[in-house]
């Protein structure tokens, strides 16, 4: 989820940044014991809130312990015991990874894609048998996405809400939780979905003019002024939509941690994003 | 149901801080801010409990207060309507956007209405740039009706609500930022024969 759903750790309590750690811990010893060791490689951040959330809103408990990885031999972290929840987050991680290295092949031609992909072979299948249903959908929203990001004239709305799609298919597809919480959570990600395409197209627009790459908001190979602007207010709407629904789920250990991405780390981040894009391109 | 949960408030909560919790949290479920939401009996529901929760505790009949207010796409009292544009809100609510936009698409009649349920459509697909063009369309073809007025504005009411909660919450003025802005008043002051802070 390109590593914006992350809070601001300097507003955490201790205790908070260390339910965080673990929480993404957790993720990461499920993906081991699941899918095996190299879809590790492709955790992201953003893994842990959604865990957090699915843990706290499935009713299943906070269980951590300390646990040696690779990466931490000799000091330990505490780390989330696996769950229903860790395993879900730990298979779309590696669903999201395929697919991610199937795009790098066919827009990039990037050697190191195939041969990731085979490394991550196993663990996907695994996590496809998993989740079959999910799997399609997620296969079926990145083809359409790609098919669109062929147009560069497509207006930003329609790639944009097919991110969001992808993760209301993800929240959609979780595990043990109720009707009411699922439709709230599923709303939220697909706010957060468009947010993420929109402040990921505002950042990579310098670099995708220089490649000559698809960005939505680059219109004859400049900036355009009026679909940045439609796009800051469209990041606000989703944002403030996003929040909305979060407003309706019944968090309680998690609620520290995604208050502040939510209500804390989101804005400040669209803030600094929209100063630094109306810098860059001289936007008033 | 535990009221004193419900309101977010302790057990020992007196009167005043049962409505103060009370309003703040009629601010944050507030049908207006549900318009247009698929999450807007959700929201209903939790503003039932609100209310509910609020009566057990002060007795005071705030039940029925900002519940029901009506957030789906129902056909407003003074926009008689065609039996296929009703057929299309009902669609709209029950969420079929890509077969909504399919039968709109196809109609070659396109009063004001036609612009505000395509507009309707989009904002449930989240196409969200695209649904306020049409809002707004539909707006400026019909501008004496509430439900199009209200929704070529929601966009514009839901940011500018944002935007100040964030700047509310936002400010960074540090005690250095604080004295060099009172020193340059006082230059300034200074400079125009007055005196803002006489010792310096």
């Amino acid at each position: 989820m390109f590593g914006y759903l992350i809070p601001y750790k300097n507003e955490l309590k201790v205790r908070e940044l260390n339910d965080w750690q673990a929480a993404y811990c957790g993720v990461c010893h499920a993906i081991a014991r699941n899918n095996g060791q190299m879809p590790r490689f492709a955790l992201q951040n953003d893994m842990a809130g959604l865990a957090l959330m699915l843990i706290d809103l499935s009713g299943d408990t906070f269980i951590s312990r300390k646990r040696a990885c690779p990466t931490h031999l000799i000091n330990r972290k505490q780390s989330l015991e696996t769950n229903t929840a860790l395993t879900y987050c730990g298979d779309v991680t590696t669903l999201l990874a395929h697919h991610k290295l199937n795009d790098m092949w066919q827009d990039e031609k990037k050697l190191y894609a195939p041969i990731g992909n085979l490394l991550i072979l196993r663990g996907y299948r695994k996590a496809k048998k998993r989740n079959p249903l999910l799997s399609k959908k997620l296969k079926d929203i990145l083809d359409e996405l790609y098919i669109i990001e062929q147009d560069k004239e497509v207006s930003f709305d329609i790639p944009a809400a097919l991110s969001g799609d992808l993760l209301w298919e993800i929240a959609q597809s979780s595990k043990d939780i109720n009707e009411k919480d699922k439709l709230a959570l599923s709303d939220m990600m697909k706010n957060l979905g468009i947010w993420i395409y929109l402040a990921d197209a505002m950042e990579d627009m310098e670099s995708d003019i220089k490649k000559g790459c698809f960005n939505p908001l680059v219109q004859n190979g400049t900036p355009s002024e009026k679909r940045i602007s439609q796009a800051q207010e469209v990041m606000t709407f989703a944002l403030s939509r996003a929040q909305l629904a979060y407003n309706l789920l019944k968090l309680e250990k998690s609620a520290p941690i995604m208050d502040n991405i939510i209500r804390y780390s989101l804005p400040s981040k669209q803030n600094l994003i929209h100063e630094k894009t109306r810098e860059i391109h001289k936007i008033t | 149901m535990n009221p004193y949960t419900v309101l977010e408030i302790d057990d020992n909560a007196t009167q005043e801080q049962i409505k103060q919790a009370y309003r703040k949290l009629v601010k944050k479920y507030h049908p207006d801010k549900y318009i247009d939401n698929p999450l807007s009996k959700l929201a209903d529901e939790k503003m039932r409990e609100i209310n509910a929760a609020y009566d057990m505790l002060t007795g005071e009949g705030a039940s029925g207060n900002y519940a029901n207010q009506g957030t789906s796409y129902r056909s407003s009292g003074s926009n008689t309507g065609s039996t296929d544009f009703q057929k299309i809100r009902q669609m709209i609510n029950a969420g079929q956007y890509d077969q909504v936009m399919t039968i709109l698409d196809n109609l070659s009649n396109r009063p004001a209405e036609w612009y505000y349920l395509k507009g309707a459509c989009m904002m449930g697909k989240g196409w969200y740039a695209q649904a306020q063009n049409f809002y707004n369309m539909a707006y400026q073809m019909e501008p004496n009706n509430p439900e199009y007025q209200k929704a070529s504005q929601s966009m514009y009411n839901s940011n500018r609500n944002f935007n100040n909660q964030a700047n509310v919450g936002g400010s960074d003025c540090s005690m250095c930022n604080i004295c060099s802005c009172m020193l340059c008043s006082d230059c300034c002051c200074e400079s125009l024969g007055g005196d803002c802070i006489p010792c310096c």
